[in-house]
């Protein structure tokens, strides 16, 4: 029963970009292709705040949170973003995509407790089959 | 063995459909004395000068901005050294946002991906030994800081204005919608422009203050016909504002210039430049009036596109960016920067930004194709692609220019729709293979290359903690009454709406006020909040 209808409801996923960096192609890259793949998107842009994205993934109810990264601001805010939602008992997987993210970055993104690392060159496929399982514990409790 | 499929259609970036081979028929229409004149006359579309290259090399140069003013210094000093013929920096994500070192936002990028520049201090120390006097200094900088830090910087070097050569982008009208937003009102940013213009008009006639800027738009992956409509409508609009303060249209448009991207598609980049020229010397000529030849003659800078270089297997855009640097040439620029090869992922390493310039430097003396002017001028598939573009491109602005002010159409999210298509447009063309990239879609198992250059690409820039005490600490030894007085005066003659700021701009920096007090304190003028953020409290 609960799978039938974890399918009917479309993945949320809440798009953001911490800090001044306002280089939001790539998230609007992105946020099409989810979009194309039958998500739902709320969309914050660029200018986000650690607690402006936590509050409306919360508000939400999103399954997901994406974060892109054009600059290394992400390394300042992902960990204090990782902690609120921790100190907030908010139980959302965390996606970071940009270009800029090299090998060693993935790894420590991860070590830290992100879900999924998408770097230059990843595909959509990738992208979407994350989301999908990533999202689906959550969508499994809501039921 | 991977397999790239054939096209079944052939088209440019623009979407104008091309044949497979072009002849006298494609150009009968084409009258070459009106169309294209000798190169350096009248319609320009053949090159800004009658000698071009063999005269002088355009200017060699590369966008540059690191760490901190002093870092930057070095910078500079080194690409010198190495040959650059000009100085061309970038602000850091804070100053670009008109916002100082020690804002709390900027805590976590400051100087990480340009110079921070927000006091007159830090001015000096970029510039502290650069013989401004001698070589020209350009800025992507907010346009009347850059022009007013510079002028002071002159000042207290003894350099007459008058000696100074360079350039200040200028970009009220699309910067909120493209990834440099001020959060300034249109009517303070259009302001601020035309007082850069009419500043420099009077003060510093070898200086170019109004370029105008298409490059950064057009990495929202818009087509070179929506570059260049959009430049033009932009220029047109400030080029109206300069008029309107009084300024003779031959006093100020021999000093305008226009950035252009040039992107991976050869040919039409090309076609794009010659056209744009012709469209300016008859816009200037028929429609401003213009007599003056220089007037006519649109001075053509390139940036090579960031937008078309890959993250992965970095050292393939030395290649793009050698091709893209040869279009520009080709076409006839006046300068140029290519984005350097880890621009995907930073900005730019010493060693890429040293590349950069040698790959300009090999097209300058090793390639030959310098010693004769325009040599595509004639060839029947670029002059029927440059008549395309030229069409399209001025269809184009009548049909923007029929829909209303270009101000309100901003206001409306006219532009910003154009962007957005733009972006989804691009994302369609790469995610279903029709636009094709090496290592992206196309031909992308692992390989030895990917890994080469690695080291300096992936080299992080951290925050100069540095900067943030400087900042710091210069405000805090200064006479706080002093500071309120002096940013009531700035608050106080922007309240008169047709004073020009850049004097109030210089005079303030002079007292130690920094670009993020002074800009507040001219936004509280314009009705908006001294902080966008409202992190930092107005200080008077």
């Amino acid at each position: 029963m609960a799978e039938g209808k974890i399918k009917e409801e479309k993945i949320r996923v809440v798009m953001s970009i911490l800090g001044l960096d306002q280089h939001d192609l790539a998230l609007r890259f992105v946020s099409y292709l989810l979009r194309d793949a039958g998500m739902e998107i709320v969309y914050l842009g660029c200018l986000q705040t650690v607690e402006a994205t936590v509050n409306a993934a919360a508000q939400e109810d999103a399954d997901v949170i994406g974060l892109s990264c054009h600059s290394w601001e992400y390394i300042h805010y992902i960990p204090q973003l990782l902690a609120l939602l921790r100190d907030r008992k908010l139980d959302i997987p965390v996606i970071v995509g940009g270009g800029i993210l090299t090998e060693q970055d993935e790894a420590q993104l991860k070590e830290m407790g992100v879900s999924g690392v998408f770097r230059g060159g990843a595909t959509a496929e990738e992208i979407i089959k994350h989301i999908e399982q990533a999202a689906e514990p959550k969508r499994l409790a809501r039921e | 063995m991977q397999i790239v499929e054939r096209e079944d259609r052939f088209e440019t970036s623009s979407g104008i459909s091309l044949k497979r081979v072009y002849t006298r028929e494609d150009i009968g229409d084409m009258v070459a004395e009106q169309d294209l004149g000798e190169p350096g006359c009248y319609p320009f579309t053949r090159g800004a000068h009658p000698d071009m290259y063999r005269e002088r090399n355009w200017i060699i140069r590369v966008l540059c901005g690191e760490s901190s003013p002093r870092e930057t210094n070095k910078r500079l000093k080194l690409l010198t050294s190495a040959g650059q013929t000009a100085v061309d920096v970038i602000g850091d994500t804070p100053t670009l946002a008109n916002l100082d070192s020690d804002h709390p936002l900027a805590a976590a990028t400051m100087g990480t991906q340009g110079v921070p520049l927000c006091c007159l201090q830090d001015y000096l120390e970029m510039l502290d030994g650069i013989p401004i006097g001698k070589i020209s200094v350009s800025f992507s900088v907010p346009y009347a800081f850059a022009i007013a830090g510079l002028a002071c910087v002159a000042r207290e070097n003894g350099i007459p204005l008058g000696e100074l050569r360079g350039s200040t982008v200028l970009a009220p009208l699309y910067g909120d919608d493209c990834s440099y937003a001020t959060h300034q009102p249109i009517g303070m940013r259009i302001r601020l422009a035309t007082d850069t213009i009419e500043f420099g008009t009077w003060q510093m006639p070898k200086y170019r203050p109004f370029l105008e800027d298409t490059y950064y738009i057009s990495e929202a992956a818009l087509t070179p016909v929506e570059e260049v409509t959009l430049g033009l409508i932009e220029a047109r609009l400030l080029i109206t504002e300069a008029m309107k303060r009084g300024l003779d249209i031959d006093e100020f448009a021999p000093r305008i210039a226009i950035l252009v991207n040039v992107g991976m598609d050869f040919f039409e980049e090309i076609a794009k430049i010659r056209a744009l020229r012709r469209i300016w010397a008859r816009m200037m000529k028929d429609e401003y009036q213009a007599k003056n030849p220089r007037s006519w003659r649109a001075a053509i800078t390139v940036h090579t596109s960031g937008l078309s270089l890959t993250a992965k297997g970095p050292i393939n855009n030395v290649t793009r960016g050698a091709y893209e640097a040869l279009a520009a040439i080709l076409a006839g620029c006046q300068a140029m920067e290519i984005s350097c090869f880890d621009e995907p992922i930073r900005t730019p390493s010493p060693e890429a930004a040293v590349v950069a310039l040698r790959t300009q430097q090999i097209i300058a003396y090793e390639s030959g194709v310098i010693k004769v002017v325009d040599p595509l001028g004639g060839s029947y598939f670029v002059e029927a692609l440059t008549n395309e573009l030229e069409m399209r491109i001025l269809e184009a602005v009548k049909e923007i220019e029929l829909r209303g002010n270009a101000c309100e159409l901003s206001e409306k999210g006219y532009f910003h729709a154009i962007f957005e298509n733009a972006t989804k447009r691009y994302q369609e063309a790469v995610s279903t293979g029709r636009k094709k990239i090496v290592k992206v879609n196309t031909l992308c198992n692992p390989s030895e290359e990917d890994s080469l250059l690695k080291e300096s690409v992936e080299t992080k820039v951290e925050v100069n903690q540095e900067q943030i005490e400087k900042i710091k600490e210069l405000k805090a030894k200064r006479n706080k009454i002093d500071v309120k007085q002096a940013l009531n005066e700035v608050y106080e003659r922007t309240q008169n709406r047709s004073a020009n700021l850049i004097p109030v701009i210089m005079e303030a920096l002079d007292k130690g006020l920094t670009m993020g007090e002074i800009t507040g304190a001219i936004r509280l003028s314009y009705g908006v909040a001294f902080d966008h953020f409202e992190m930092v409290k107005r200080p008077f």
